[in-house]
């Protein structure tokens, strides 16, 4: 009885498995023929890549009759294609290349197509021909791009903002400055990489700025720690000094980076008695870099201060040297607390380094 | 009496086919319910949803909690990655749980970290923490030098430690995606009752890594970790991401796991006598808030992805399989109280005894389904046609089973990206019900038996690092 039972539940099992892998069979070749059709559109383009990217090249290098061949035998329908091609060498190398790809995308009627894209409903439209004015360093879509800064679309932002740190003009640094509240993490740095790509060209702009919104000092001097310049140097002095603890703070970090000259250095010694934690924190952190051993009894007595304060202090000391390294030890040798275990772990890593 | 020992036979092994059956079309139904779940989910959380949901000030900052072990290979770089991750606002808490080697100084060094004090609430009970040290270049990284007290001990550190609402475990070693964060917290902002969430685990073997990140996903060459990529699709794309759909998920993987901390410091934090306390804490979580009647939901999320090195020999995996059958079963005995309780609702009427029959009888049932098929078939004392069905039940089906889920991969995520792979990918399917999956049940039975010998211990994990030599 159970043997018959057994025989029909087998007769009913190998159909639904035959049925069941003729179907998954099915499928699979599917979604094998999906890939496949993928793959011979990859190498069509691929083919396309091999066939123009020589003559574009060439008319890179200046070659003008290159130029004119490639206008005459891209057709319209692989202007994408060619953009890609226009635009990759400018990823990585600046300079002459810059005008000439930008001659050359005028050429072959891409400028035009782009600077309608910036206005384009597709926000993927928008967000590449924004990255493509920015590398042809396109002066006159800086308005638009600035506009851009508000879109609705993050990376339609993004792309406006590294469009407008490499175009550099300097009329995009305030709209730049007033993006800097965005709560986004990633977004604030990624303005503070396109302000960097100013260079030190964006000093006055950015002081200017700063002057003329004292509620931005914070946010200026940040971005100044990266590119500022000596003259910077007065005007951040200067705002050491403010009300707001905050722009006391970032004054100092960047005058860590810009490098302190006497005046300032008297100014730092002053700063290690701020009211604020992070102030002390940050001038210790700026004395750390002018490397001069005066500062180090100054330093020392910041060792037990609140932890910030301490490590900084820790930090800056084993960097000046013997005087230093002899504050550390004596607080090693005053016994346990903060400083003590700050002091032994600099001058253990000082002595592993 | 020979005729009776035949009938005996026959019963029992219509019960093996009828587990067989059953597990079988359990997966074929988890696969169907998945690939609408994968589809619905693909379709709502676009990058432009997910975008809206980032810029949204209700979003939960996150703690990220890596508990490390003699990782002084992998620590510095696995770090970095982190470090990067695409999220609005989020911290790293180390927790180096008494290593041997160098991997303290090793972070000391590479991330300018500096000693601090340890001044904050401890709410659930650890080994000594002996220092904490904060970096002064980012003030998203703290480190807990602690005296050794295995992962969950370090886990619970860690979630001390944290500043934040949400807390994510995981391992020292794996490879978080940079948007993995991202798509893991966005079930806490759709419903503030989300207690964990947990994301898909593939296999790193085979990729090419760089900088922390994987830049090429390739397939492993090794057969035993390439079974494992198919197994892991099985296991995450069928079976979680229906359980997730009736609120039944039982484990989230201690790879890379999101979790309420209040929630988890209610249930008193991570259990460190159990080896699977991943699924313990989950099973805790469950049971609580179903006691306290409150409304919850514990999710699986298929989209986020955490990279982890699968063991490449078989003594490792062994080890593992055996770890991870006596953490089953462990957790199944604690929570006796849930099985088949409907009180606990769908963790009750099925997860519980889900686990019970095919996770952890599991092996038994299928082991002595293969022997005793075997012997009786070879002395006569069983008709052929219950050796042919039990091939067919356990490994045409099973076959199928495993196809199934690498389809629901290519038409879902699509994440290997050659047509080799997919074909390779099918082929393995089929492949590693031939042998592969017979081994891992026989490991697991290994384990099943340490468990009733109730025998403790670690496996053994040497790493190789991700770095190119």
């Amino acid at each position: 009885m159970l043997l018959s039972f057994a025989e029909a539940f087998r007769n009913a099992l190998l159909p639904f498995i035959m049925g069941g892998s003729a179907v998954l069979l099915l499928l699979l070749a599917l979604l094998v023929s999906q890939r496949l059709v993928r793959a011979a559109v990859e190498a069509r383009r691929r083919s396309l890549v091999a066939r123009y990217a020589p003559i574009i090249a060439s008319a890179l290098d200046g070659d003008a009759a290159a130029t004119a061949a490639a206008a005459a035998i891209i057709p319209v329908r692989h202007r994408a294609l060619a953009a890609s091609l226009v635009l990759a060498p400018l990823h990585v190398v600046r300079g002459g290349h810059n005008t000439r790809a930008a001659a050359l995308a005028e050429r072959l009627q891409l400028t035009h197509g782009w600077h309608t894209d910036l206005r384009s409903r597709r926000w993927w439209h928008r967000s590449e021909a924004a990255l493509a004015l920015g590398l042809l360093r396109d002066q006159a879509a800086v308005p638009v791009l600035i506009g851009l800064l508000d879109d609705e679309h993050d990376q339609v932002r993004a792309a406006a903002i590294d469009a407008l740190g490499q175009i550099g003009d300097p009329s995009a640094i305030a709209p730049l400055l007033a993006r800097m509240n965005d709560p986004v993490r990633h977004e604030r740095a990624r303005l503070v990489q396109s302000l960097r790509a100013f260079g030190e060209g964006a000093t006055s702009a950015l002081l200017e700025h700063g002057a003329a919104h004292p509620g931005d000092r914070a946010l200026v001097a940040t971005i100044l720690s990266f590119v500022g310049g000596a003259a910077a140097r007065a005007p951040l002095l200067q705002w050491a000094g403010a009300d707001d603890p905050e722009t006391r703070a970032a004054a100092w970090r960047a005058l860590a980076s810009v490098g302190l000259d006497e005046r300032a250095f008297y100014h730092a010694l002053k700063g290690l008695g701020d009211d604020h934690a992070a102030v002390r924190a940050a001038a210790a952190r700026a004395l750390a870099r002018t490397g001069r051993r005066d500062a180090s009894p100054h330093l020392a007595g910041h060792l037990d201060d609140e932890w910030e304060v301490a490590a900084q202090s820790a930090r800056a000391l084993i960097k000046l040297g013997d005087d230093g390294r002899a504050a550390l030890a004596a607080r090693v040798q005053q016994g346990p607390g903060l400083g003590h275990d700050l002091a032994q772990q600099v001058l253990w890593e000082g002595g592993h380094r | 009496m020979r005729a009776w020992i035949s009938q005996g036979l026959m019963v029992f092994d219509l019960g093996v086919l009828a587990y067989f059956l059953v597990i079988n079309s359990l997966y074929l139904v988890f696969s169907a319910v998945a690939f609408f779940a994968l589809v619905q989910h693909r379709r709502r959380w676009t990058s432009r949803a997910l975008e809206v949901v980032m810029r949204s000030p209700a979003t939960p900052a996150i703690s990220v909690i890596a508990p490390a072990y003699n990782e002084e290979a992998t620590i510095e770089q696995s770090l970095r990655s982190l470090l990067l991750l695409n999220y609005p606002q989020f911290e790293v808490v180390v927790v180096n749980d008494g290593s041997k080697d160098k991997t303290i100084e090793k972070m000391v060094a590479a991330f300018g970290l500096m000693r601090a004090p340890v001044a904050y609430q401890q709410p659930l009970e650890t080994k000594g923490v002996q220092a904490l040290y904060r970096s002064l270049d980012n003030p998203d990284l703290v480190v807990i030098d602690k005296a050794n007290g295995g992962k969950a001990d370090a886990i619970n550190a860690g979630i001390n430690a944290a500043r934040y609402p949400l807390v994510c475990v995981i391992d020292a070693d794996s490879i978080l995606e940079p948007e993995a964060l991202m798509r893991a917290s966005l079930p806490f902002v759709e419903n503030p009752n989300t207690l964990a969430t947990g994301g898909i685990i593939r296999i790193v073997n085979g990729c090419t890594v760089e900088a922390g990140q994987v830049t090429t996903i390739d397939m492993p060459t090794s057969w035993l970790a390439r079974f494992q990529v198919v197994e892991y699709l099985r296991a995450f794309l069928s079976g979680r991401v229906f359980m997730s759909a009736a609120n039944a998920l039982l484990i989230i993987s201690g790879a890379f796991g999101l979790f309420r901390r209040d929630a988890v410091i209610e249930v008193g934090g991570f259990r460190h006598d159990t080896i699977g306390e991943d699924m313990e804490i989950v099973a805790r979580l469950h049971r609580r808030w179903r006691d306290t009647n409150r409304p919850y939901r514990v999710v699986f999320q298929p989209d986020p992805v955490c990279w982890t090195e699968a063991p490449e020999t078989r003594k490792i995996l062994a080890s593992q399989r055996n770890r991870w059958q006596r953490g089953t079963c462990q957790v199944l005995s604690y929570h006796m109280a849930m099985m088949g309780n409907p009180k606990y609702g769908s963790v009750g009427w099925f997860a519980m005894p889900y686990f019970l029959i095919f996770e952890a009888a599991g092996p038994l049932i299928e082991v002595s389904g293969y022997v005793v098929t075997l012997l009786a078939v070879m002395f006569g004392l069983l008709d052929v046609v219950f050796a042919e069905l039990l091939f067919l039940a356990a490994v045409v089906f099973g076959a199928m089973i495993s196809i199934t889920s690498v389809l629901l991969e290519e038409m879902s995520f699509r994440r290997y990206p050659k047509v080799r792979h997919l074909l390779l990918l099918a082929a393995l399917g089929v492949i590693e019900n031939f042998g592969y999956r017979q081994l891992t049940t026989y490991w697991r039975l290994t384990g099943v038996i340490d468990f009733l010998r109730k025998k403790q211990g670690w496996g053994v994990m040497t790493r190789k690092g991700f770095a190119k030599p």
